[in-house]
């Protein structure tokens, strides 16, 4: 999403300094999962399309399909055909969750992902996220203000005056 | 002063950069800045166009009579500040080298032509036209071209005028009021007034014809016509701009009537302009009126704090699109300068006060439905933003409250009922089948993009999501589009209707005071030199005495035209059938051969005195007086250049009044030197040179035409502004997508493929509907008001959808490149 002011960003062998924004946008399409703390669906479009489109543009086939079985993963079989503003946050935040998921990343980055749920919401997320980077050996970048979520993770570093230092 | 007033100013302080408010403001601006502009330079050319018809008599304002004007008359013109000028013009025989030419000699003084402009070849400038400086020197004739072909004569000749001779200094080419004289056919002599009095032409039966111009402000000249009626003799009458041609009068009222739809069109795209902007406005502020209304602030407070921010805002954009409006007026003038020959009316703070005043009634009438949904806000949304606010029945007022402020404004600008009604209800019937239609085939879209790719679905959803804005966009393009394309299918439609009814084969000579026993000589003449068989038209001079019994008085009409047809004579003629170019607008046709005192009267002529179908009025000819019954109404196409008359008997009823007869043709070049023949054969036939008009009607023509080009391209970027707007009013939620797109891999050939196909979308369907309704109002529009023959196209069609789509990506290019531009890690910045 962004380039470094200075030093190299690889991913795998991948240095990201050298590619365009197109060769990023197609690296982040097949291995680079998001999650965000605001979710940011796409309004315009159904909870099954939100999830399909990281698929479509991966150029998977049956991404109808896909979408609706990792929608019914996070249990929102019936929710698909709704649109984002017709959703809590917590059904927001699994729609999201589910398009993160969909195209099964090596590399999955979680920006606050519990910061705008509720307790009982947040487990969830949280141990849908853990489950999966779990189950499907993904990595998880994690950035977060709540400890207990921070406390799951097996590396830990914390950003202190603008300088990163082990926790 | 209200606390709300003091929030106001702090919100403008702090947010006058804001994206939204720069863009309201620039639509505030430039609507204003286009209403200054339009008004002021079409109240500026339309004074023009007066006074190019003044041209007609070269003055505001001409004194026509028998006997030389007594110096009090000038006097007390100059005495008002008025620009005066004498003439005097007669018809004399000219003599040289065995060769004679019946001629009209026209003495000018000093100052002559008061409105147009003298134009004339000499020695110097050869054959090119040249715009003459002064009146003819002291000792010089300026003379037509047609006086040195049938004289043998060439410049620099001597010329003998009565007892004086003359140096040939110039070939006159245009003289402006040559043509509003229909009797002065023979080939012109101009002079110096103060040689005429030498060559010893004016005795009593020279049969001179003395004027008086005139020229000043309107109403300065008005009160000179009020003054002089209390003068001593001469007997004179008064010829004043409205009668100087019927023709052109025509030409005049046609135009502004066009100049009105043009500030009309102006002012919707501007009211439509300022709606989107407002409501992208208010869309943005409710997070804040929510806060103002957890902090304690009623809708009221939401609604004064608002409301008066947009008014402030309105009136500093206002002031700066007033200043554009100036500037962007004297651009077109310095532009016109060279097509003007006369002066336009200078720089009118009115016509920027009254742009400011209409911007800022605009503005607020047009954002009170968007206000309205902001007083409405919840305290709850502090907690959840709410998108879109729901639309309550309470709008539909606001709506209404848009809607007649644009009427009242409507009308204040085009003073035609009729044409504010057919506009309004054309701006109805067209937003009603845009949301219609737009709403339609997005429904239908929906269900075929189905199966459709990433990029369309994306570009897709964004106008199925929100229905309404969608189709709210789509119908502001739509209208937009629908006012350019009418106003530039009326104008073709209407230009070739002019052409259409002076046709290149019109009559460019008329023959006056033909004696019933020289038709036959006559015809026989034409028929022999220009293989031409003339018809004749009958014309006898009466006088109006009576109207339904009683008798009319001049005072009884303040209209100076309608006063002189009371005291002036009448002329009439009679007729078999309706004729050629004359419609019946009221009343039956007669039978040819009926006896019956009836009459036909020409609808220009009928209205002013007030009289209809039914009615009778009294004519009196020599000792003999009729009392007609009006049976029919016709309305007269002056501009075909056909012999016509406002007053019309069946042809029994005056059979037996004196008359003369009428004749009319075209003559081309060398067959214009038999009138030499003409005029020796038939001394006392008045030949009226008609080519001078029609080149004078071509000339006005002219003008119109670039007038309606400039005043329409000043609409058209009125409603790209509109449109911009429109575009303007998605593009942070587009961005912010696009920027979605990109985390999620999408390649910039996928997004510009999704903005591609949203941008299309809108601009086919807006395209496709403003085609079809500019079709159906120009057809309105060219039946009802202009009274023209109009032909659907489907040209105008696919014109339609190609401007569209032109405007939509040129409109949306820098969107589109914004968007494209946006890295993704600015997803992350919104929240």
């Amino acid at each position: 999403m962004d380039l470094p002011s200075q030093g190299e960003v690889f991913i795998g062998d991948q240095d990201l300094n050298r590619l365009d924004e197109d060769g990023r946008a197609r690296l982040r399409a097949g291995r680079v999962g998001f999650v965000f703390q605001s979710f940011y669906l796409i309004e315009t479009l159904t909870a099954r399309e939100n999830v399909m489109l990281p698929l479509e543009l991966a150029g998977v086939s049956n991404a109808k399909e896909v979408a609706g079985n990792w929608l019914a993963r996070v249990g929102l079989e019936n929710r698909g055909d709704h649109y984002p503003q017709q959703l809590s946050g917590g059904e927001q935040q699994r729609v999201a969750l589910s398009r993160a998921f969909a195209i099964e990343p090596e590399l999955l980055f979680a920006d606050e992902p519990t910061g705008n749920l509720d307790d009982e919401s947040s487990a969830q997320v949280t141990e849908l996220l853990f489950s999966f980077c779990h189950n499907r050996d993904s990595a998880l970048i994690l950035v977060t203000h709540d400890a207990s979520l921070a406390a799951r993770c097996a590396r830990r570093l914390r950003l202190v005056n603008g300088r990163i230092v082990e926790a | 002063m209200n606390s709300t007033f003091f929030y106001s100013l702090r919100e403008i302080r702090r947010d006058w950069r804001a994206r939204e408010i720069v863009a309201l403001g620039m639509a505030v601006a430039i609507s204003v800045g286009a209403v200054t502009a339009v008004l002021g330079f079409a109240d500026r050319v339309a004074s023009g166009l007066e006074r190019s018809a003044g041209e007609v008599i070269a003055a505001d304002i001409k004194l026509a009579s028998r006997d030389e004007f007594p110096s009090e008359f000038s006097g007390k013109a100059l005495e008002l500040g008025l620009r005066v000028a004498h003439t005097v013009s007669f018809p004399t025989v000219i003599f040289d080298d065995g060769r004679t030419l019946l001629s009209s000699v026209k003495g000018v003084s000093d100052r002559y032509p008061l409105r147009g402009e003298l134009q004339v070849q000499t020695v110097q400038s050869g054959s090119s036209v040249v715009t003459a400086n002064s009146i003819p020197a002291r000792g010089e004739l300026w003379v037509d071209a047609r006086v040195l072909s049938s004289m043998d004569l060439t410049l620099g000749d001597q010329l003998k005028l009565g007892e004086k001779s003359f140096t040939l200094g110039a070939v006159l080419t245009y003289e402006p009021d040559r043509g509003g004289q229909f009797f002065s056919f023979s080939p012109r002599l101009m002079a110096n007034i103060a040689d005429l009095e030498e060559t010893g032409l004016l005795g009593p039966s020279s049969r001179a014809r003395y004027a008086l111009l005139a020229a000043g402000p309107p109403e300065v000249v008005e009160q000179f016509a009020g003054i002089v009626d209390d003068l001593p003799s001469p007997k004179y009458t008064i010829i004043d701009l409205e009668s100087a041609q019927e023709q052109v009068g025509a030409t005049v009222t046609t135009s502004r009537d066009f100049i009105g739809m043009a500030t009309l069109a102006t002012l919707l795209i501007a009211g439509i302009s300022i709606a989107v902007a407002s409501r992208r406005y208010t869309e943005r502020r409710r997070r804040h009126a929510a806060l103002l209304r957890c902090f304690g602030a009623t809708s009221r407070d939401v609604l004064l704090i608002y409301g008066q921010t947009l008014f402030c805002l309105s009136l500093l954009w206002g002031f700066a699109g007033m200043l554009v409006g100036y500037f962007v007026q004297e651009i077109m003038l310095i532009i016109l300068s060279e097509f003007f020959t006369t002066e336009l009316g200078g720089v009118d703070i009115k016509s920027g006060l009254v742009g400011l005043l209409l911007g800022t009634i605009l503005l607020l009438g047009f954002s009170l439905p968007s206000l309205s949904r902001l007083t409405r806000v919840s305290p709850t949304e502090v907690l959840r933003k709410v998108e879109r606010a729901r639309y309550h029945g309470i709008d539909r007022v606001w709506h209404l409250v848009s809607i007649i402020i644009f009427l009242i404004l409507a009308y204040t600008q085009t003073r035609s009922i009729e044409l504010v009604g057919l506009i309004s209800f054309a701006v109805v019937g067209v937003l009603g089948a845009m949301m219609g239609c737009s709403a339609f085939v997005l429904i239908g879209l929906r269900k075929l993009s189905r199966g459709v790719g990433v990029s369309w679905r994306f570009g897709l959803g964004r106008l199925f999501r929100d229905r309404m804005a969608s189709t709210f966009q789509i119908s502001a393009l739509g209208i937009g589009l629908t006012v350019l394309i009418t106003l530039s299918l009326i104008r073709v439609q209407l230009f070739e209707s002019w052409e259409a009814r002076t046709p290149d084969d019109a009559p460019n000579f008329f023959f006056a005071n033909i004696q019933d026993h020289e038709k036959n000589s006559l015809k026989d003449f034409f028929s022999t030199r220009v293989n031409l068989t003339p018809s004749f038209t009958p014309m006898a001079t009466g006088r109006l005495v009576s109207i339904n019994g009683a008798i009319p008085s001049a005072d009884e009409y303040p209209d100076p035209r309608t006063a002189s047809r009371i005291d002036g004579n009448l002329n009439f003629s009679w007729s078999d059938d309706l004729p050629q170019g004359n419609r019946l607008v009221d009343g039956e046709w007669w039978d040819a051969t009926t006896t019956e005192p009836m009459v036909s009267l020409a609808l220009s002529w009928a209205e002013p005195l007030r009289v209809k179908v039914g009615d009778r009025i009294g004519v009196r000819v020599g000792t003999e007086e009729i009392d007609a019954l009006i049976v029919n109404i016709r309305e007269v196409q002056w501009e075909d250049f056909n012999p016509n008359f406002f007053v019309l008997f069946p042809p029994n009823v005056f059979a037996n009044a004196p008359h003369t007869f009428l004749s009319s043709t075209r003559l081309e070049g060398a067959s214009q030197d038999t009138l030499v023949s003409l005029n020796q054969l038939f001394p006392t036939i008045n030949i009226i040179d008609i080519g001078v008009i029609l080149k004078q009607v071509r000339r006005l023509l002219d003008l119109v035409g670039l007038t309606l080009n400039l005043v329409f391209g000043f609409t058209l970027a009125a409603g790209s502004v509109a449109l911009y707007s429109v575009m303007q009013s998605g593009h942070e939620a587009r961005v912010r997508d696009v920027a979605m797109l990109k985390v999620l891999g999408c390649d910039r050939r996928r997004i510009m493929m999704a903005l591609g196909a949203e941008f299309l979308t809108i601009s086919l369907i807006a395209g496709l509907v403003a085609g079809i309704s500019a079709s159906m109002i120009g057809w309105l529009l060219a039946a009802q008001i202009f009274d023209i023959p109009y032909q659907f196209s489907p040209i105008v069609l696919i014109f339609s959808v190609f401007l569209s789509a032109i405007i939509v990506a040129s409109l949306s290019l820098s969107h589109v490149k914004h968007a494209l531009r946006t890295a993704p890690k600015f997803a992350l910045l919104w929240i």
